[in-house]
Order: structure tokens, then C-alpha cells, then sequence
């Protein structure tokens, strides 16, 4: 650890087999209400996989959110932007009650990973911390 | 079937280990009874028990830990 520096873990392990059948039942309204139209977009165009992409997706949410670590607030998906940056690691964009909880939480910047194998799909978020408002842009790569 | 049975019946299909439904105040966050993905899938069913919308910008977790809690935040 490096003396200053608050890094904080979140993982979340995703069952490719679940999201399947959440998909199966509630169709473009489980997309709607918990993806952006950037993130639907990015989907539409996986040709093979779409969804252990969607699972993957899914899995950085959570990822991010048990990174957070809100209390006793409910921090929708929907608030939680995850994209695909050309080849690079994706990246996470935070809005409404989840970029609240971060602002209070201090949070500076955040990295994510996401793999797939077979029927499961892992994300992990590592976020590096500050006081509530101080910028940490620069300590992360 | 009332609704609250309606609810027992969807956590006991999705927890096959379960003896028994949970009580009514038992905490089913605690429990691991509704996790995140079947949470999701919840709202959806609780939408057409209560044929209201749930809206996420309202709620927070306490309206979710046990069956009474759930029946007072969204079937009274």
C-alpha cells in the first residue's frame, strides 16, 4: 500500500446462464431499464457472445457498486455506464445515485476488467480514493 | 393466492434449498435469499403483483429486507 493512497476492491462473479434466462423472460425491457443506448449499441454489434458480453457488463456493475460499497442505498445499474474503449480496458461512467456515492466516497478515478469463460463472466473494479471532492486523476495509471 | 403468497412461492422457486418459506420479518438480504440478479428480476414481478411501477429514485434497501416490509412498501 502506498502511504496517502486508498485503494478499494470490488469483484462480482456473473453466471452466463442466469442473465440468459433474465433476458429470455423480460426481453428489450431488462436491456432498457438497465443499459444506456451506448451500452445497447455496443451490444447490438457483438456478433458471437453478445450474451456473455451482456453478463460481463453486468458483472462490472456490481463489480463497481460492491466497490463503493453504499449502506442501506440502492445504487440502480443504469447509473453505472460501462463501455468498451476500442480495444483498450472498458471504461466506467458514473451518474446520478452512483456518482453521488462516489463523490461522497471520495473516489478518484476507477479501472475495470472484465473476462468471460464458458457460462460465467468476471468483473473486477478497482477504484483508487481521495478526501470527498479531491481529484485523484493522476494517481491511477 | 394472495399476493404475499405469490411472494413466498417466488423466493422458495429460487432457493430450492429451503424447508420452509421465510418468515415475515426474516431479513432476506441477510439471508442471501434475493440476490443482486434475482433482484432484478423481483422488481419485475413485484410491477405485476402491484401493477405499479416500482421506481428505483424511491426506494432503498429497508423497503426490500423481509416479506412484511415489502408487503407495507408495495402492496398496502
Amino acid at each position: 500500500m502506498i502511504e496517502g493512497i486508498d485503494i478499494r476492491v470490488g469483484v462480482d462473479l456473473v453466471s452466463v446462464q442466469r442473465i440468459t434466462d433474465i433476458v429470455e423472460r423480460r426481453g428489450a425491457r431488462f436491456l432498457t431499464d438497465h443499459f444506456s443506448a451506448a451500452e445497447r449499441r455496443q451490444l447490438e454489434a457483438v456478433a458471437n457472445g453478445r450474451l456473455e458480453t451482456l453478463s460481463g457488463r453486468v458483472g462490472a456493475k456490481e463489480a463497481l457498486i460492491k466497490m463503493l460499497a453504499p449502506e442501506d442505498q440502492m445504487v440502480p445499474w443504469r447509473d453505472i455506464e460501462v463501455l468498451a474503449q476500442g480495444g483498450r480496458a472498458p471504461a466506467a461512467r458514473l451518474s446520478g445515485a452512483a456518482a453521488e456515492l462516489a463523490q461522497a466516497r471520495g473516489l478518484g478515478s476507477v479501472d475495470i476488467s472484465i473476462s468471460h469463460e464458458g457460462l460465467w463472466a468476471v468483473a473486477v473494479a478497482v477504484g483508487v480514493f481521495g478526501s470527498p471532492g479531491r481529484d485523484t486523476k493522476g494517481w491511477d495509471r | 393466492m394472495n399476493e404475499v403468497t405469490r411472494i413466498l412461492s417466488w423466493i422458495m422457486e429460487r432457493n430450492p434449498e429451503l424447508v420452509e418459506p421465510p418468515a415475515a420479518d426474516d431479513d432476506l438480504i441477510e439471508r442471501r435469499l434475493i440476490d443482486s440478479l434475482a433482484f432484478v428480476d423481483f422488481l419485475y414481478f413485484l410491477e405485476e403483483l402491484s401493477g405499479k411501477e416500482v421506481d428505483m429514485a424511491t426506494v432503498d434497501v429497508d423497503d426490500f429486507r423481509s416479506v412484511e416490509a415489502i408487503r407495507r412498501r408495495f402492496l398496502s
